[in-house]
């Protein structure tokens, strides 16, 4: 379990996060939504312990996140971030391959036989194996997306009760990806009774995969709770600032 | 024990076969000769042993003959394998001569060698003729040598005896850019220029630097002087008579513009005291002749 | 399970290791018997080395061989690692001042201190570049610190600016100096490894070694690293110890190279630039091929510079930069050929 207490961040003058607090549960699939600028990107980031709030803290299975070293954090969660780009022409399995770093101190043979299982389990999750001997850097902005879905995988793939952090995972895939990552989402979450995470725009997604929502507005926490109760449209209507017919419209198959 | 018995054998048989085969042992005089620096090999020539030569430097080009022979390069960037292929028995070189490391391999392999100062008076052109014949064997070819250094010296007292106004020369090493190059104190050019019977027109300051425009009108030289090599690379007198400022001095307004080759102006070897005479002659014939 | 052992020691990569050190070994066995005074292999065989050859091989030609090996391998290492650290290929040592600040103290003792006689004359200038280069990468070190944080950019735009202070200052003693000062300051900045003494080479190969084996060895994080500072945080590198070894061992590599042999340049660029060409990004086997690859080429490069003028030898950083630029521009047009038709 994760628990945010009161987590505040400021750079700048700014108020990027603006007292937040809630609890991630295993085996549930959490959506971050909200308009743009609200805080989602950040709040993901202070939950997988990738940037420290200016206060509060957060807990994972009630120690502080903090406490952990970076080799230990990545052991237990994985993250993939909106852009990361590499100039340099990895082949798309030796990227896979990078997922595996800090399992290698704690007994994880590089060439093994179970690090290349892992590997091409993850290929094939991601739904990249075709392309495993392509260079990173001739693909388009889709398949490098899932090519670095599949090292976020390959990171945890063989552990129980982990957490998967994803921003924003889908903006640059076709449709038939979008829902085969949210359903791949939603399975692993299940599982491997793991705390998914995802940023995500997509509301139609959101109430079609995801178990539980937590609506941010301007840094400051609007509601979590089970996605189709906090996802109603007059909510939706007001967070997004969008007519009240257009909202029901999104909502009306999962109502 | 046998390993250190062979060991110690191919030693002995090492430095047996050098002693043998290199002139090491003492008394030999040396029968290829390698001369690093302008002077030295002006000097082994002067001493009648060229023939001796077996190679020099890029500074070595007086007599005529040392230009044909083999070059190990500029003498502070030698190489010892370029050296060792001339399969020389005695190296001449200036203290200038380098790099550190190079020496210490030249002498790790026991080549003979001597190091002679680079020379700045006529004592020192003695001594470094003294130094060489000693080695080559050609002290009574020396005695001549320096026989015929001082009459030139006393030659060249005489007529510096009758300077009643030392003239102010200039030395400009290249002009090149706008701003000459200009000799200041302690530099071989401020040395044969007191030699000659005249005084070095920069008081100020040591070695070589480039001179403004205004600093060259207010030093107000009597002359310029010039290698040839210098003169010549830059475009010859009229490129130099461009050089801003330079038309204000009275060494152009006189027209008292010399040159001379740089080896037998800078190079202080066997025909210094001839230089400093062929200077004094140019600087002063105008007043001689009045 | 050891039949497996056996065939991943020779998958491909390796097997590429392996043919690499053989040509090293072959280049530099040949190196040994190429110059002024060639030993022939057949003569050898019937009659063995005669005293002279013996003599110039173990002061003379062997430890320059050596010599030239350690330093291409130093410059390539450090130039695959530095292009790995700033995600840049065409990163290069000097980035980190070590050159620049070399050559300024190198400057100083020629123009300065002027000559100096005996043993400390012997390694006043290789001692004074390794402390010039050392202390202008700590420098820029120390500013980026200073700065906040240690960013790449940060460290880019610092390695700059200190490279221009230096090259000014450099600038400013040849002004100073008078002929012979110059051209020894000039000679040096060209770069030799005709000075090479077993001792020099003994110091070199003991920096030289565990810098390569410590840069090998982080490898895979290095290839992490790629990923971005933060992507590799989430993979539990800690990036920052990371930046520290690269730079640390970076500069003591090529402070030792420039000590021993003074600036060699394109070395670094090319041969690291070569190898990921051919062979890929893989830091994992782009290092110890780097290593390999630079030793090779210095060898050859410096067989070429002493023997092409016999009996005066060509500056080797001359031939690499003569041979290197053409060399790398094609590589350049080509890369840039092959992306548009793509």
């Amino acid at each position: 379990m994760i628990e945010a207490h009161n987590l505040i961040v400021q750079k700048g003058r700014s108020t990027l996060l603006d007292d937040v607090s809630l609890k991630l549960q295993p085996g549930q699939l959490t959506a971050i939504v909200g308009p743009n600028g609200a805080g989602k990107s950040t709040l993901l980031k202070c939950l997988s312990g990738s940037v420290s709030p200016s206060s509060g803290t957060v807990f994972w299975n009630e120690k502080p996140l903090n406490t952990f070293t970076p080799e230990e954090l990545a052991r237990k969660r994985a993250v993939l971030s909106q852009n990361s780009s590499v100039q340099f022409p990895f082949k798309v399995r030796d990227i896979v391959e990078m997922g595996l770093n800090p399992h290698l101190s704690t007994g994880l043979g590089q060439k093994s036989a179970e690090a290349d299982a892992l590997i091409r389990q993850s290929l094939e999750l991601a739904e990249i194996s075709a392309l495993r001997d392509r260079t990173i850097t001739s693909l388009s902005g889709g398949e490098q997306q899932r090519a670095h879905l599949a090292r976020t995988l390959c990171q945890i793939l063989h552990r129980q009760n982990t957490a998967l952090f994803l921003d924003e995972p889908t903006s640059a895939l076709d449709l038939k990806h979008q829902h085969g990552t949210l359903q791949l989402a939603r399975d692993f979450a299940q599982e491997h009774n793991a705390i998914v995470v995802i940023v995500l725009h997509e509301l139609r997604m959101t109430l079609q995969y995801c178990d539980q929502a937590v609506c941010l507005q301007q840094g400051r926490l609007v509601e979590a709770g089970p996605a189709k109760e906090v996802l109603n449209s007059s909510r939706l209507a007001e967070l997004f600032d969008i007519p009240e017919r257009i909202a029901k419209d999104l909502t009306r198959s999962f109502a | 024990m046998i390993k250190t018995a062979t060991s110690l054998i191919q030693g002995f048989l090492l430095t047996a076969a050098l002693l043998a085969t290199g002139p090491a042992n003492a008394g030999d005089v040396p029968e290829r000769i390698l001369s690093v620096g302008g002077a030295l090999t002006e000097t082994v020539y002067a001493l009648e042993a060229g023939e001796k030569l077996v190679g020099n430097d890029t500074t070595s080009t007086f007599p005529d003959a040392a230009r044909a022979l083999p070059k190990v390069g500029y003498q502070r960037a030698l190489s010892s394998e370029g050296i060792l292929s001339l399969a020389p028995d005695h190296l001449f070189m200036t203290d200038e001569a380098g790099p550190p490391p190079v020496l210490a391999q030249l002498k790790a392999l026991k080549l003979p060698m001597t190091v002679i100062p680079a020379g700045r008076s006529l004592e020192d052109v003695k001594s470094t003729v003294r130094t060489i014949a000693k080695v080559i064997d050609k002290e009574q070819t020396a005695e001549e040598l320096i026989h015929s250094i001082a009459r030139d010296e006393r030659k060249l007292a005489e007529k510096n005896q009758a300077v009643t106004k030392p003239k102010r020369v200039l030395f400009i090493l290249q002009h090149a850019g706008g701003a000459p190059m200009a000799a200041g104190l302690s530099s071989a050019a401020s040395s044969i220029i007191e030699l000659a019977g005249a005084q070095n027109a920069v008081q100020n300051y040591h070695g070589y630097k480039p001179l403004t425009p205004e600093a060259l009108v207010e030093i107000q030289p009597d002359a310029l002087l010039l290698t040839s090599e210098g003169l010549a690379h830059t475009g010859g007198l009229e490129s130099l008579l461009q050089t801003p400022g330079l038309a204000l001095t009275p060494a152009v307004q006189n027209e008292q513009i010399i040159d001379m080759n740089a080896l037998l102006l800078l190079g202080f070897g066997p025909r210094t005291a001839q230089a400093a005479l062929q200077l004094h002659d140019a600087l002063y014939a105008a007043d001689s002749a009045q | 399970m050891r039949f497996k052992a056996i065939t991943s020691l020779f998958s491909r990569s390796n097997g590429w290791l392996i043919l690499m050190i053989l040509t090293l070994f072959l280049v530099a066995g040949t190196a040994s018997l190429i110059g002024a005074i060639n030993i022939l292999p057949g003569d050898i065989l019937t009659s063995g080395f005669t005293p002279q050859q013996e003599a110039i091989l173990t002061t003379i030609r062997l430890p320059r061989v050596f010599l030239a090996a350690i330093t291409g391998a130093a410059l390539a290492v450090s130039g695959a690692a530095m292009q790995g650290l700033f995600r840049n290929p065409l990163a290069d040592p000097g980035l980190i001042g070590i050159a620049g600040g070399a050559a300024l103290a190198v400057g100083l003792v020629i123009v300065i201190l002027g000559p100096i006689g005996g043993l400390a004359g012997l390694y006043s200038l290789g001692i004074a570049a390794f402390a010039g280069g050392l202390s202008t990468s700590l420098l820029i070190f120390y500013l980026v610190r200073k700065a906040g944080g240690f960013s790449v950019t940060t460290m880019l735009l610092a390695g700059i600016a200190i490279n221009a202070i230096t090259a000014a200052a450099t600038g400013f003693l040849t002004f100073l100096s008078n002929d012979q000062q110059l051209r020894a300051l000039t000679f040096w900045t060209m770069g030799n490894l005709g000075g090479a003494l077993w001792p020099a080479v003994l110091v070199a190969l003991s920096v030289v070694l565990p810098a390569t084996v410590l840069l090998a060895r982080s490898a895979q994080q290095l290839n992490i690293l790629m990923l971005g500072e933060a992507e590799a945080e989430h993979l539990g590198v800690n990036t920052k110890a990371l930046k520290y070894r690269i730079v640390f061992c970076t500069a003591l590599a090529v402070g030792i190279a420039v000590a021993v042999s003074g600036i060699i340049g394109f070395v670094g660029l090319i041969v690291p630039h070569l190898i990921r060409l051919l062979f890929g990004p893989d830091h994992r086997f782009l290092i110890p091929a780097s290593a390999l690859g630079g030793a090779i080429l210095l060898v050859i490069a410096d067989t070429l510079a002493r023997t092409v003028v016999i009996p005066a030898e060509i500056p080797v950083g001359i031939l690499t930069s003569l041979i290197g630029g053409p060399f790398f521009l094609f590589l350049l047009i080509r890369q840039f050929r092959g992306m548009i038709s793509l």
